[in-house]
C-alpha cells in the first residue's frame, strides 16, 4: 500500500476565550476551548475525505490546521511525506503551492477590484509559475476547465452569480496545480440546482487531475455524493470514521445515527428512524467529562461520564469512539 | 367548503429602477385553508420571502409598487393603514425569520421581548405579560424557563433563540404563522427539534402555517400542500405527496431531480443548466423557458397561466394539458 497523501495524528488545538459573565463586555477569566482534541486520520491520493459535524465540532479548525493557516497546539500533520510543523517560511511557501483551500463564500474571498483573470493568476504569480503570457493562457484554460468562458477573464466578481463565483474560486485554488484542496462548505451557500453543478465539477476535476479533497460540510446528503470516506466530529472529537457507503448504511456511533436520522428526506410520509436528539450542543468551553456526547446520548451509562471512549474498529475500516457501540 | 383563512389574488411586488418597474413577485395567487400548512418553495430570487413580507405589510415603503388583493379571515389587508397593520401583526398573524439572532433585540431580556408583544396587543399589566412570557417559554420547551426569562439573546444557542422567536410570534395566539426559513440557520439535530415543536404547536393551537423554504426535505416532512415558485411566479401547486410523486412542471421536475439522495451516490447529479435570471432581465413569456429542456416557441411569447390539471393540482406550463382538455 502506498503512503497516504495526508497523515494527521493526534491533532490538537485550543483557543483562549474569555468566559462570559452574562455581560458581554465584562470578561471573566480566560478559558481554553479545545476546538480540536486528539484527531487522527489519513487521506489517500485522489481521495475525497468528508468531514461532517455540527457547529462547534471543530471541522473548520481542522481544515485551517491542515493548511497551516493556524498553528496546531500539538500532534503531527504530514502532507506528501513532509511534516508541516518542520517547514520554515520558504518551505511553507513552497508547500502552499501544493495545498489550497476553497471557501464557503466565494464573493468574500475574491478581491472585488481585481478581474477574475487576475485573481486566478495571482497564486501563479506568487509561486513564480510561468511568464506573464503563460499565466494568462493558464487562467483561460482553468476558466474553461471549471465550465466558464475564457472571455470572462476581464470581468469583475460582482458580474457573476454565486455558482459562477464558486467556479472562479475553484479555478483559482487549482491554478498552482495543488495535490490537496480543502473545500470548506463550498456548496452551502448555493441553491440546490447549482449545488449539483459544483459537486459534479469537483468530482470531474478529481478524475482529471488526481487531486485529493478534504470536503468539510454540514450537509450529509452532499457529502454522500462526493466522499469516499467520512469523518464525523462532535465537540472537537472524532467520533466515527469509515467508508461512506458503510457508514451511511450502518452508522455505529449514536451521534452518527442521530445525525443521519435528523436529515429531512424529500419523501413525503417518510418516518424518521430515531426521535431527534434532546438538548443543545454543550459549550465547548466546558465540555462534559468522559464521552462528550453523553449528555445527549440515548444509550449513555455511568461509564461514559468516567472514561473517554477510545476509537475501536467495529467493521472494515470503520472506527468508532463509543463504549457501547457494536 | 368553508372560506379560506388567507386568500391572495394576483399579488404583484415590483421595484422601481431607472424608470422601469421590475416585478419580483408577478401575479401570485393562492389560498390557505384553516389549520392547513402550505409550503412555498423556491430558490434564491423566486420571490417567496417577498410574498410573505407583502402579506404582513412589511415591504419597504419607497420604490416598491404592490398590487393585488390579500384577505385574511375575510378582511382585506391590502390598502390598510400602517396603524391597522400593526394591530394585526404579532396578534392575528405572525412571522418567524431565518436568523433569530438579528430578529431579537440584544439589549432586552427574552422575557421582556415576549411580554412586550403581549402587552402591546392585550393591554395587560407588566406582571401578567411576564407571566405569559413564562408560560410561552414552557410551551416551546425551554429548560429552566424561570431562569431563562432573564437571559439576553446572546446567552442562548441558535436553537433556543428560535424557540424564543416562536414564543414571541405565538404569544397572542395568532391564526396565521408565516415561517421564513425557520430552520435554515440551525444544525440538523436542532432543526429536527424545532420542526417537531412547530408541528406540535400547530396541532395544539389550531394554527394555519405558511412555511417558506428552499429545502425540499423540510417541505416533504412538514407541509400539506406545496407551491413551487420560480422567478416571481408560482409554477406548480399540489398536495405534498402528489407533487413529489407526480411533478408536472419542468422546473419542479428538475428541482426534485437535483436533490442529492442521502442513501446512494449518483455518478453525475442532475442540475439545472444556467442560472435564475436577474430581475432586470426577466425573459418574456414563461420565465423558465431559457433553462427549460422542453421549451417551444409558445413559451417565449406569453406567460402560461396556472391552470388545474386536477382540482387540487395546478401547473403553469404550455406543455401540460389542463383538466378537461384532451
Amino acid at each position: 500500500m502506498s503512503t497516504p497523501l495526508v497523515e494527521v495524528s493526534d491533532l490538537r488545538k485550543s483557543f483562549a476565550v474569555r468566559k462570559s459573565l452574562g455581560f458581554g463586555w465584562l470578561g471573566g477569566p480566560a478559558a481554553q476551548v479545545k476546538a480540536v482534541d486528539g484527531v487522527s486520520f489519513d487521506i489517500d491520493n485522489a481521495e475525497t475525505l468528508g468531514l461532517v459535524g455540527e457547529s462547534g465540532c471543530g471541522k473548520t479548525t481542522v481544515g485551517r490546521l491542515l493548511l497551516r493557516l493556524i498553528e496546531p497546539g500539538s500532534g503531527s500533520i504530514r502532507i506528501g511525506g513532509e511534516s508541516l510543523s518542520a517547514l520554515d517560511s520558504s518551505a511553507l511557501r513552497r508547500f502552499r503551492r501544493t495545498a489550497q483551500i476553497v471557501f464557503q463564500d466565494p464573493f468574500g474571498s475574491l478581491d472585488p477590484r481585481m478581474t477574475i483573470g487576475r485573481s486566478i493568476e495571482e497564486p501563479m504569480k506568487i509561486h513564480a509559475l510561468f511568464d506573464r503570457a503563460g499565466r494568462r493562457a493558464r487562467a483561460a484554460e482553468l476558466l474553461e476547465m471549471v465550465g466558464l468562458s475564457p472571455s470572462y477573464a476581464g470581468r469583475y466578481p460582482h458580474e457573476f452569480s454565486g455558482g459562477q463565483r464558486q467556479r472562479i474560486g475553484i479555478a483559482r485554488a487549482l491554478s498552482s496545480a495543488p495535490q490537496f484542496v480543502v473545500c470548506d462548505e463550498v456548496v452551502s451557500a448555493l441553491d440546490v440546482s447549482v449545488q449539483a453543478q459544483i459537486v459534479n465539477l469537483l468530482k470531474d476535476l478529481q478524475h482529471k487531475l488526481g487531486v485529493s479533497y478534504l470536503f468539510i460540510a454540514h450537509d450529509l446528503s452532499v457529502v454522500r455524493q462526493i466522499a469516499a470516506r467520512v469523518v464525523v466530529m462532535y465537540l472537537g472529537k472524532l467520533v466515527e470514521i469509515g467508508p461512506t457507503a458503510a457508514l451511511y448504511r450502518s452508522p455505529r456511533h449514536p451521534y452518527t445515527k442521530a445525525l443521519l436520522a435528523a436529515v429531512p428526506r424529500a419523501m413525503p410520509g417518510y418516518v424518521r428512524r430515531a426521535p431527534p436528539l434532546v438538548g443543545d450542543i454543550p459549550s465547548p468551553i466546558d465540555p462534559p467529562s468522559g464521552c462528550r456526547f453523553r449528555t445527549r446520548c440515548p444509550i449513555a451509562t455511568p461509564l461514559c461520564a468516567e472514561r473517554e471512549p477510545p476509537l475501536r474498529e467495529l467493521a472494515d475500516r470503520q472506527l468508532v469512539a463509543c463504549h457501547h457501540a457494536a | 367548503m368553508s372560506a379560506p383563512l388567507l386568500d391572495v389574488e394576483d399579488l404583484r411586488v415590483a421595484f422601481r429602477s431607472e424608470g422601469r418597474s421590475l416585478a419580483a413577485v408577478d401575479g401570485v395567487s393562492f389560498r390557505l385553508a384553516r389549520g392547513e400548512t402550505l409550503g412555498i418553495v423556491g430558490e434564491s430570487g423566486s420571490g417567496k420571502s417577498l410574498t410573505a413580507l407583502a402579506i404582513l405589510g412589511l415591504l419597504p415603503v419607497g420604490g416598491v409598487d404592490t398590487g393585488g388583493r390579500i384577505s385574511l379571515d375575510g378582511r382585506r389587508l391590502d390598502g390598510l393603514a400602517e396603524a391597522e397593520m400593526q394591530r394585526l401583526r404579532g396578534n392575528v398573524m405572525s412571522m418567524i425569520f431565518q436568523e433569530p439572532a438579528t430578529a431579537l433585540n440584544p439589549v432586552f431580556t427574552v422575557g421582556e421581548q415576549i411580554a412586550e408583544v403581549y402587552r402591546q396587543h392585550r393591554g395587560v399589566s407588566r406582571r401578567e405579560a411576564m407571566a405569559r412570557a413564562l408560560e410561552m417559554l414552557k410551551l416551546v420547551g425551554i429548560p429552566s424557563p424561570e431562569r431563562r426569562l432573564r437571559d439576553y439573546p446572546h446567552q442562548m444557542s441558535g436553537g433556543m433563540r428560535q424557540r424564543v422567536m416562536i414564543s414571541i410570534a405565538l404569544a397572542c395566539e395568532p391564526k396565521l404563522l408565516i415561517a421564513d426559513e425557520p430552520t435554515t440557520a440551525l444544525d440538523v439535530t436542532i432543526q429536527a427539534q424545532v420542526l417537531d415543536l412547530l408541528r406540535e404547536l400547530k396541532a395544539r393551537l389550531g394554527l394555519s402555517v405558511i412555511l417558506i423554504t428552499h429545502s425540499l426535505g423540510v417541505v416533504a416532512e412538514f407541509v400539506d400542500r406545496v407551491a413551487v415558485m420560480y422567478a416571481g411566479r408560482i409554477v406548480e401547486e399540489a398536495p405534498t405527496a402528489e407533487l413529489f410523486s407526480r411533478p408536472l412542471h419542468p422546473y419542479t421536475k428538475a428541482l426534485l431531480a437535483s436533490i442529492p439522495p442521502i442513501d446512494e451516490e449518483i455518478a453525475t447529479l442532475q442540475s439545472i443548466p444556467g442560472t435564475v435570471p436577474p430581475l432586470s432581465d426577466m425573459p418574456v413569456g414563461c420565465r423558465f423557458h431559457p433553462r427549460c429542456p422542453a421549451a417551444t416557441n409558445a413559451c417565449r411569447l406569453n406567460p402560461p397561466l396556472l391552470l388545474p390539471v386536477q382540482p387540487d393540482h395546478r401547473v403553469a406550463c404550455f406543455l401540460v394539458s389542463p383538466a378537461g382538455a384532451s
